[in-house]
């Protein structure tokens, strides 16, 4: 670059005028330079304005600011279940708070305080220490939950306590605790990290939210949203005029499908038992009963726990904390035949004539795969309807054979298993249904022959969650649709009409009506005809189809080496399973029960959805008058309740 | 390697009039975050050290000169594109929205990025087609697409602050550039036509937020509250202010986020009129310094350049100042170098790098 070139101005814009010749853009940059001038004009003026001219004005106001914004919190949406009955509710605490900015004297107050609530100079300082950086008229909290004694104190003394505050709040009562508390789960105080990721508007330190469960997934249609007040206040803190009010809107209402009744008869039948049931609409996929035992009382986590009551909770061998009806994955057992029938009728594998002979064993590759009724010598000639009935292995080993481990898997998947259900809760297990890729992948392995037998009778990798299962048996009950579970009936916003929630999604399972209704006759048989399995679930004037199963934790041999079956110790003991629905001519429930080594399916699991349907068709509960049953759960706490025995078992 | 008179033609009155309302920027943090009692390195230092990083930036933008700088213009503009997009797929939330990026021990905010990005992009698409005779509509649409994507994907943060400014220092150098008159008129005719339209088609929280922005006083619990304490602060500093260290207003915390987009009311509060007055003052010579230099240009690339980067100190500055003295809604926007924030502080000094570049060539010639 040298000097001899400097600007030769025309020559250098190519087309265009250098931009200071150009008129145009001289003209837009004197413009600029006008606009520039007029913004500083204006914001010089309105300094003036505010410094000059009302300084005055304003710096008397900020001399004694007495301008408080005050928190109207929202009251949170309540929760009923389908009949009306309310399952939590908001009821009013109190709370100590103080207004550092107002107090005065510390000393004299930490004194006071000491001598009328009891609190210890360090619980003061440590409540001081973290309200550090905060604004000095935000209200400190010193003691959640003063109990009418010490509120009156604190009244009487409200004079000689400057700054002091008793604040009301309403906190979260579950009025149902142990019957549904997985479903409706409970609040915890907002965290630091939760706080810097949500919305200021919504959400102030202190705040409750949904931890668990419904009061969780459904925290922003419950939470409300929040109001304040200006106030003007006098020197000792106490508001003397309210400037302006914006009063919180509390939050909507759900209306459950839930129905209390189920949850009580899930939880008598269950009771001192792990198990869960579950209990849908097929029609709707309205789930009527979600229940998980052992249960825990959610109001533990609002009033606070001691460190030992969580320690309990947490560390109990039977997670009460675990919503088994949704997360629980177990083996499906026989219940499973229900999908192994459907596929090899729907793949043309079987049909309506087929017969294979069941000796109680069935030779394949170098060993034998028995069938449960081994010992009766098998089932003889067996076609599709006998084959549900009697839960007879040997047809399902023949027929999964037939199909493969890959149209199994499809089938299963169509019916729901292997994925979330959709239903509007954390936590929910997805379950698994192998096929022989998922093999290669998880083991580096080929999918062998002799693993389809076991699959086709559920006893594979195949897990499912109780929910799932209730699904999968709707899917048989309302003539091929796969419904979407859900919870929540109707929406009441505050002063508003009840809404109801958005219709599920529900889609068609591939399957024809005709190969469906072999399935369900068969069900219908289990329950109802000469040998079926689940003779236990009858109910008077309702007839009921449904499906057992017995779900094996160890091996066979492990287990028989505890020789008789009372011996085995409870945590080998196979998980009781059984699904059903009613009535069968048109059915409106359909439920999948599991009890955790419980025993057998028919015996065990199968009383548990008959209560539980007994509930819902407002049948009276049988005079109990059986014997006590041996098999009960141990309990952490020694406190083992005897259950009616009910003899006689199936598969 | 470096010309001299690169150096000689340095533009020093306007390094000097930076670094002093840096200076103004860094004592009034001082005071405005001195009673936070925070972990870490205090505000102030902090500041400090970003205004160091600033200046390298500066520096740097300003020797690789808008030659270059044109030449990567595309390339960052498409870099900045996808970062927008990455943050609203994997960026932090804090405070309810989604401005950060964690890039390895970094963490980013790609919408301060964006406005530089879009000036490089506008004045190197210009360059491209230089004209004598103002531009028509149709001329417009491209860049005026290019413009929009950043604000968009901004707006989606949601951050409507930034969206805005963004769209604000576009339009500052489309102006600048040339819009035939008819065409503005047209465009503007449009637009006024279009905004019912585009109201119809709004859902009713859409319509609530626009609401609750051109009405802080709907809103109590926040803006109108902080509103108030502002002007309260301010207007309380009078003619020369309650002192350093001695605002009760910034002091006991009646103020909101008083160390960034509130810093303006911490001195105007303790300096009163005479420190609010320099602060303006400084701002609007800088800003003259920019537009004078945008007089001198040869090319058109660098004339936009400058405009750019003038408008980026200029907009967020009188929004910020409006907003704390009561004449605009509540938008989190920082005052340039007076509120603290380093991605905010080196996209400033990057566009004051722009300026600077041009400056420096003035006496030299160069092919456009």
């Amino acid at each position: 670059m040298n000097l001899s070139q400097v600007p030769k101005p025309a020559s250098v814009g190519g087309r265009g005028l250098e931009p200071g010749e150009n008129p145009n853009i001289r003209m837009a940059l004197l413009t600029a330079a006008v606009v520039v001038g007029l913004a500083l004009v204006v914001l010089l003026g309105r300094l003036w304005y505010l410094q000059l001219l009302k300084g005055e004005h304003f710096r008397l106001l900020s001399e004694n600011n007495r301008i408080r914004l005050v928190d109207l919190a929202p009251s949170r949406g309540l929760i009923f279940d389908a009949e009306g009955r309310l399952l939590a509710d908001n009821r009013p605490a109190f709370t100590l708070a103080v207004i550092p900015e107002d107090v005065g004297d510390w000393a004299v107050l930490t004194r006071r305080l000491h001598n009328l609530v009891g609190l210890s100079p360090e619980e003061i300082d440590k409540a001081r220490r973290a309200a550090q950086g905060a604004p000095p008229f935000k209200p400190v909290v010193l003691r959640n939950h003063l109990d009418r004694h010490q509120l009156a104190l604190l009244e009487t003394f409200r004079y000689e306590l400057p700054g002091v505050k008793v604040l009301v709040r309403y906190q979260r009562a579950y009025l149902a605790p142990r019957l549904a508390a997985h479903v409706i789960g409970y609040l915890g105080e907002i965290n630091k990290r939760e706080l810097e990721q949500s919305n200021r508007a919504v959400y102030r330190m202190g705040d409750w939210v949904g931890r668990y469960g419904l009061e969780k997934s459904r925290e922003q249609v419950l939470h409300g949203r929040r109001g304040a007040r200006q106030v003007e206040v006098d020197a000792m803190g106490r508001e003397i005029k309210l400037i302006k009010e914006v009063p919180a809107s509390r939050g909507a209402d759900l209306t459950l499908s839930i129905n209390l009744n189920l949850q009580k008869a899930a939880a008598k039948a269950l009771e001192g038992r792990v198990g869960a049931v579950a209990a849908l609409d097929p029609r709707t996929g309205q789930v009527l009963c979600l229940y998980s035992s052992p249960a825990f009382d959610p109001n533990d986590f609002i009033t606070g726990m001691s460190t030992k009551q969580w320690k309990e909770l947490s560390e109990d061998p039977r997670h009460p904390l675990k919503d088994r009806a949704i997360s629980g994955m177990y083996p499906p057992g026989s219940t499973y035949k229900i999908i192994t029938s459907a596929a090899g009728l729907a793949e043309k594998a079987i049909d309506l004539t087929t017969r294979f002979f069941c000796a109680g064993q069935m030779p394949f590759g170098n060993r034998y795969y028995r069938c449960w009724a081994y010992k009766k010598g098998g089932h003889g000639y067996t076609d599709i309807h006998k084959a549900i009935r009697e839960s007879c292995d040997v047809f399902f080993y023949k027929t999964g054979l037939k199909l493969g481990v890959d149209r199994l898997a499809k089938w299963a998947r169509a019916f729901g298993l292997g994925r979330p259900t959709g239903i509007s809760l954390p936590h929910e297990s997805p379950g698994l249904v192998p096929d022989s890729k998922w093999k290669k992948k998880r083991f580096k392995e080929r999918w062998q022959d002799g693993e389809t037998l076991s699959l086709a009778i559920g006893q594979s990798f195949t897990l499912v969650t109780p929910l799932q299962m209730a699904r999968m048996t709707a899917v048989v009950a309302n003539g091929g649709m796969l419904v979407t579970p859900t919870l929540v009936k109707t929406v009441t916003p505050p002063g508003g009409e009840p809404v109801p929630a958005p219709e599920p999604v529900k889609t068609r399972v591939p399957i024809a009506p005709e190969h469906l209704d072999t399935v369900a006759k068969g069900l219908a048989a289990v329950v109802n005809e000469p040998h079926g399995t689940a003779r236990r679930a009858r109910l008077p004037g309702i007839t009921v189809g449904g499906k057992t199963g017995t779900a094996q934790v160890v091996g066979l041999k492990f287990e028989k080496s505890f020789g008789d079956e009372e011996n085995v110790p409870w945590k080998y003991r196979s998980h009781a399973l059984f699904v059903a629905y009613a009535p069968v001519e048109n059915p409106t429930i359909a439920v999948g029960v599991v009890v955790e080594h419980g025993g057998h399916g028919g015996s065990d699991a199968a009383p548990v959805a008959a209560a539980v349907m007994r509930a819902y068709f407002g049948i009276p509960e049988p005079p109990p008058k059986e014997p006590p049953k041996p098999k009960a759960a141990p309990a952490a706490q020694p406190k083992p309740k005897k259950k009616p025995a009910r003899p006689g078992a199936g598969a | 390697m470096i010309d001299r008179r690169l150096v000689s033609s340095f533009d020093w009155l306007l390094l000097f009039l930076v670094l002093a309302l840096g200076a103004c920027g860094v004592i009034n943090l001082y005071s405005a975050a001195s009673s936070f009692t925070g972990s870490g390195m205090a505000v102030y230092v902090k500041q400090t050290y970003w205004l160091g990083l600033g200046l390298v930036v500066m520096l740097a933008v300003a020797m690789i000169g808008p030659q270059r700088l044109s030449t990567i213009a595309y390339p960052f503009y498409f870099l900045v594109v996808i970062l927008l997009t990455a943050v609203l797929f994997w960026g932090k939330v804090i405070g309810g929205s989604q401005r950060w990026l964690a890039l390895g021990p970094m963490v980013i905010q790609p919408s301060e990025l964006a406005r530089l990005a879009v000036v490089l992009v506008l004045a190197s698409f210009f360059q491209r087609r230089d004209q004598t005779e103002p531009y028509r509509l149709h001329q417009l649409l491209l860049p005026v697409g290019l413009a929009l994507v950043p604000a968009l994907l901004i707006l989606k943060e949601p951050d409507l602050g930034t969206c805005l400014l963004v769209l604000m220092v576009a339009a500052s150098v489309i102006l600048v550039n040339g819009v035939k008159l008819r065409d503005l008129a047209i465009a503007g005719g449009g637009m006024i036509v279009a905004l019912p339209l585009v109201w119809r088609f709004m859902k009713g929280y859409q319509k609530q937020r626009i609401f609750s922005f051109l009405d802080p006083e709907s809103d109590p619990l926040g803006s109108a509250y902080h509103l108030i304490q502002s002007k309260i602060a301010v207007g309380s500093g009078q003619f020369i202010g309650k002192g350093f260290l001695a605002g009760t207003q910034s002091q006991l915390h009646f103020l909101p986020e008083q160390h960034t987009d509130f810093a303006f009311s911490v001195l105007a509060e303790e300096w009163g009129f005479i420190g609010g007055m320099v602060v303006l003052l400084l701002v609007g010579a800088i800003v003259y310094r920019g537009i004078a230099t945008a007089y001198r240009t040869k090319d058109r690339q660098s004339l936009l350049m400058v405009i750019g980067g003038t408008a980026m100190i200029f907009w967020p500055a009188v929004i910020n100042v409006g907003m704390v003295l009561g004449l605009f809604p509540v938008v989190g926007i920082p005052l340039p170098f007076v509120s603290y924030g380093g991605s905010s502080l080196v996209t400033t000094m990057a566009a004051l790098g722009l300026i600077q570049g041009v400056a420096m060539r003035r006496f030299v010639f160069h092919r456009p």
